[in-house]
């Protein structure tokens, strides 16, 4: 038992402040606020936990179809279907404050000032360990706006910082922005981390009907196929920022997650790969931990 | 196909799903879902019936005896029906039969009258479900097949039937626009009526809001009808025929 204490040890670090025993933890919105996949294991066993992000209001999301499969890779348009910020601390907060894990909250708003409402009210909770402030969903009209504009970014993650008693996770996007200048722009404005990337802007085309797949014309695309352009870009920003990338795209499995490691973030989150093996997440911890014991790897 | 899992047929019910991935390849990446076709709870085996249709059905259908499988279930909720009904009758499109099979096996142990009506492209699985069938009443089970020079689909075939008035619920499974036309003649004839809906699937656990339909919900106030998505793997597969939007 002792060697499997120290092992657990050997993969913990600490990000933002926060203390977590492993660096893997799920993407946001592919895992709701943990209920359903805490029937299928105990998710205390991940390094944290990151919710499906909240809107102030109940957000209805995008129409149906809503996802489609691509080669290697998933193409989807939520549009951010939640209850809202009262049925949140309602619904999912008693569930997620019983957790041993920190609990990330991501969250999402349409304009500078509903941000700043959500920080304000989610202060007021205590298990809470860090926001992720999505700038970056591909989804809804506002979703990217503020994530693909420099000015906006910096006015809204300054003024956020201000306010926020947690530490603030930015989650970015790799589209027509150059992510590296965003991160650094975080890191100046009081950002905490940053984690990166939100889905790929792309679409499909059924040849028969010849209309789009998705009821909303274009998705994100997640998965396997989009690993590659994932890593570069975390390899590219861990370089030129101080603070720890959380970096994410198409991981499925230990080795995949081990070369975004070795890229330079300091954790990772996996969103599509769940959807392929529930339990993938639980591998994924077995796998880095099993590799840096056979290279007496003291530190991830 | 037939599966062994302890886990999964202990709590399984008609109507419900298990997700099934065939085979580790990125392509098909995701597990699909496919609706139990039988449950033997003493046997601890399900069936789920299937087409040939893409890379992963004929992966599914390369398995052989003993092979092991990788199957996530009991998922999503079941066949419920008001305790009163007597005659029951059950349409079905195509493979779309597999809940249906599963919820005739329900109702005829609870002494139920049931009718099933299968609408077919052409004969294929017409010889294995007539047989497969043969615990039904005779004269309970109708096929109109296209291919057989029969006019029209399952659903004329219903419309046209004298005997139709006599039916007090019904549940149905197959293409949208099967279920469209239906609902129409379910809301004409004021029969109450479940269907079971097919999706994409990502989760399948009700995480991810991906498999969405639109539904008529009854609101609240000045708004008597609001439109809500609900999800197909956690909230259904099985709905209210007649509060959905297609």
């Amino acid at each position: 038992m002792k060697k499997n204490n120290d092992t657990q040890s050997n993969i913990s670090l600490t990000i933002a402040g926060i203390k977590l025993k492993n660096p893997v933890m799920p993407a946001s919105g592919t895992f709701g606020c943990g209920k359903e996949y805490n029937q299928l294991f105990d998710i205390n066993q991940l390094g944290a936990i990151v919710t499906k992000s909240i809107t102030l209001y109940p957000t209805k999301g995008n129409p149906p179809p809503r996802t489609c499969e691509v080669n290697a890779g998933l193409l989807n348009s939520i549009g951010l279907q939640n209850d809202g910020l009262n049925n949140f601390i309602k619904d999912d907060y008693p569930f997620l404050s019983k957790l041993k894990i920190p609990v990330i909250v991501s969250i999402a708003g349409k304009s500078e000032d509903e941000y700043v409402k959500l920080v304000l009210k989610l202060n007021r909770l205590t298990k809470i360990a860090a926001y992720e402030v999505n700038i970056s969903c591909p989804n809804v009209t506002h979703g990217c706006v503020i994530g693909k504009d420099a000015k906006l970014t910096e006015k809204l993650i300054s003024k956020l910082s201000k306010i926020s008693r947690y530490p603030l996770i930015v989650k970015l996007t790799p589209n027509d922005v150059n992510i590296v200048d965003i991160a650094k722009i975080c890191e100046a404005s009081g950002a905490k981390a940053v984690s990166l990337v939100n889905t790929f802007l792309g679409m499909s085309i059924d040849i028969n009907t010849r209309k789009p797949k998705l009821g909303n014309i274009f998705g994100g695309v997640s998965g396997p196929a989009i690993k590659p352009l994932a890593l570069r870009m975390v390899y590219e920003t861990a370089r030129n920022v101080k603070i720890p990338v959380i970096g994410m795209g198409g991981i499925s499995s230990a080795e995949d997650a081990l070369e975004f490691l070795i890229a330079g973030a300091s954790a990772v989150q996996i969103g599509t790969a769940n959807f392929t093996n529930p339990f993938v997440m639980l591998e994924i911890i077995e796998g880095i931990t099993s590799r840096c014991q056979a290279l007496q790897v003291l530190r991830v | 196909m037939r599966l062994f899992s302890k886990e999964i047929t202990s709590g399984a019910r008609a109507g419900q799903f298990v997700q099934i991935k065939a085979g580790d390849e990125l392509s098909p990446l995701l597990m699909r879902p496919f609706s139990f076709f039988a449950i033997d709870w003493e046997k601890k085996t399900f069936s789920i019936l299937y087409q040939i249709k893409g890379r992963g059905t004929k992966k599914l259908s390369s398995y052989k005896k003993g092979d092991k499988i990788n199957a996530l279930g009991p998922l999503g909720n079941y066949f419920s029906y008001p305790k009163l009904i007597r005659n029951p009758v059950l349409i079905a499109g195509g493979v779309g039969i597999a809940p249906l099979a599963c919820f005739a096996d329900d109702l005829l142990r609870c002494k139920k009258d049931v009718t099933i009506l299968l609408g077919l492209k052409e004969k294929s699985i017409y010889n294995f479900l007539k047989e497969y069938f043969n615990f039904l009443k005779p004269g309970r089970f109708l096929t109109a097949i296209e291919s057989e020079g029969h006019c029209g689909t399952v659903v004329d075939f219903f419309e046209n039937m004298s005997s139709k008035q006599k039916y007090d619920y019904a549940a149905a499974c197959g293409p949208n626009a099967m279920l469209k036309h239906l609902q129409k003649i379910f809301d004409k004839n004021n029969i109450p009526a479940s269907c079971s809906m097919e999706a994409h699937l990502a989760c399948g656990i009700g995480a991810c809001k991906g498999c969405v339909i639109k539904i008529r919900e009854k609101g609240r106030g000045e708004r008597p009808l609001a439109l809500t998505y609900r999800r197909v793997c956690a909230d259904g597969p099985i709905f209210n025929l007649r509060e959905i939007i297609f």
